[in-house]
């Protein structure tokens, strides 16, 4: 398996790269789990910390994600790239875990003056954050995507499971959501 | 207040997206109106774009599903099966327990209690007509008669049972009859009165499984006397045998024949 997917890779160069390292670890190889962990853990965070908002049930989520996919990684087909399937988890499962997160009571909300330090220290404008946090969690997902991980909208669509028209008509209202919460908090 | 046109939209955050100053110069130029519109989204592209968090700066370690004591699926699904068959078999063996430990066994089944008004005929002078073979003792003559088949009855169950009824196991190594009457009564836990004219016979006998009425009933008939039950705690004996219920077993006027005893 690990012959075939380097001769894949020499014949093909689009050949994903993450696939040399699933192979791997089928095979037994423990550190190469590792090395997609380490690879992905920035792009998973972020997808969760857009749509949960909060750091630390982002840094759970991403955990989860990453469990998740330690489980069902045998089941992975690779006809899709690697990343694309991690994408399609991390929105589920982020946007799974706020929707349970919005029946428990919620805390006190941030003053809109004040700014919100980011985990790298610099500082975000906090309209954004309210804004972001009066959207649903799929239309945060569907943002954060696009702005943050700059996906087109044809990876997106295969994310979030839909067809690109949808998620070209989801990410058009989205935006508009977003636009109407910023103006209010502004 | 900006007319929705989607297209002219979908321009705007193209544009805001894009950061194409030149772009930028000449949508403006043909929408001198949208400045406003522009500038806003621009900034909230922008900032929408710096809200992404940062690369950490130290990733935390993997937790595998064993360290933090996470239950497999597997496991999530074989442990109510396995406690399901744990309680089943728990079940089943209670039941076999309860089923083999309630059942009295045959040997030890008592006979019904024998009423002097229905007590079965006693040994004739023909022999042990009715009866089962008496159970002897070496070297006595004295029977010790056990129940005769066909006339048990099933006995009700051990916590059911009265005192007179429930079956016990005595020896009696010549002892008078009085005194005998008396050990059964002790050993049944049952209060005994004797009225007048017991004969004092001398007695050897020897009673398995079977409770005290029975023992009394039968002795009865061998040494001339009545038992009757008071309230299953208490018992009279009367010596004397009921003529409605039993042939007299002894000629009157004889004195009653003393049991044989070896060497005489």
């Amino acid at each position: 398996m690990v012959v075939t997917a380097i001769v894949n890779r020499v014949q093909n160069p689009s050949f994903d790269a993450d696939t040399l390292l699933i192979e791997r670890y089928l095979t037994g190889d423990q550190s190469a789990f590792e090395a997609l962990y380490r690879h992905y853990y920035d792009v998973v965070y972020s997808v969760a910390k857009g749509v949960l908002g909060d750091p630390d049930e982002a840094a759970d989520a991403t955990q989860e994600v990453f469990r998740l996919v330690l489980r069902n990684l045998k089941r992975f087909d690779r006809r899709a790239r690697f990343s694309t399937w991690l994408y399609r988890i991390a929105v589920n499962r982020s946007i799974q875990q706020a929707r349970l997160l919005a029946r428990r009571p919620k805390p006190i909300p941030l003053d809109a003056a004040s700014a919100v330090a980011t985990d790298a220290g610099e500082i975000a404008d906090p309209r954004i954050e309210q804004a972001l946090r009066e959207l649903s969690p799929s239309d945060r997902a569907i943002l954060v995507l696009f702005y943050w991980q700059e996906l087109s909208l044809a990876e997106i669509a295969v994310a979030m499971e839909c067809s690109a028209n949808a998620c070209k008509t989801r990410l058009f209202r989205a935006r508009e959501r977003f636009r109407e919460a910023f103006e209010r908090t502004a | 207040m900006i007319e929705k046109d989607e297209k002219l939209d979908l321009l705007l955050w193209t544009l805001a997206e894009g950061g194409n100053e030149a772009a930028q110069d000449e949508f403006l130029q043909m929408h001198p109106a949208l400045r406003d519109e522009l500038q806003r989204r621009t900034m909230m592209v922008s900032g929408l774009r710096s809200a992404k968090p940062a690369p950490c700066a130290c990733i935390p370690s993997f937790r595998y599903p064993g360290e933090l004591g996470t239950v497999r699926p597997v496991m999530r699904r074989l442990v109510p099966i396995l406690v399901g068959c744990g309680a089943v078999l728990i079940a089943s063996a209670s039941w076999v327990w309860w089923q083999r430990f309630s059942e009295i066994p045959e040997s030890t089944k008592p006979a019904p209690p024998v009423r002097s008004a229905t007590a079965p005929p006693g040994p004739t002078t023909q022999g042990m007509k009715g009866l089962m073979v008496p159970h002897r003792e070496p070297g006595t003559t004295a029977p010790s008669l056990g129940v005769p088949p066909g006339t048990s009855e099933p006995a009700p169950r051990g916590a059911d049972l009265l005192r007179s009824q429930r079956p016990i196991s005595i020896r009696i190594e010549r002892a008078k009859l009085a005194s005998a009457l008396h050990m059964i009564a002790a050993k049944a836990g049952i209060a005994l009165q004797i009225g007048p004219g017991l004969p004092d016979f001398e007695v050897v006998a020897r009673y398995d499984g079977m409770s005290a009425m029975e023992i009394f009933a039968d002795m009865g008939r061998a040494y001339g006397f009545t038992a009757f039950d008071q309230d299953g705690s208490s018992i009279i004996i009367v010596p004397a045998r009921d003529p409605a219920a039993d042939p007299p077993t002894r000629e009157e006027g004889i004195e009653p024949a003393a049991p044989r005893l070896p060497g005489r």
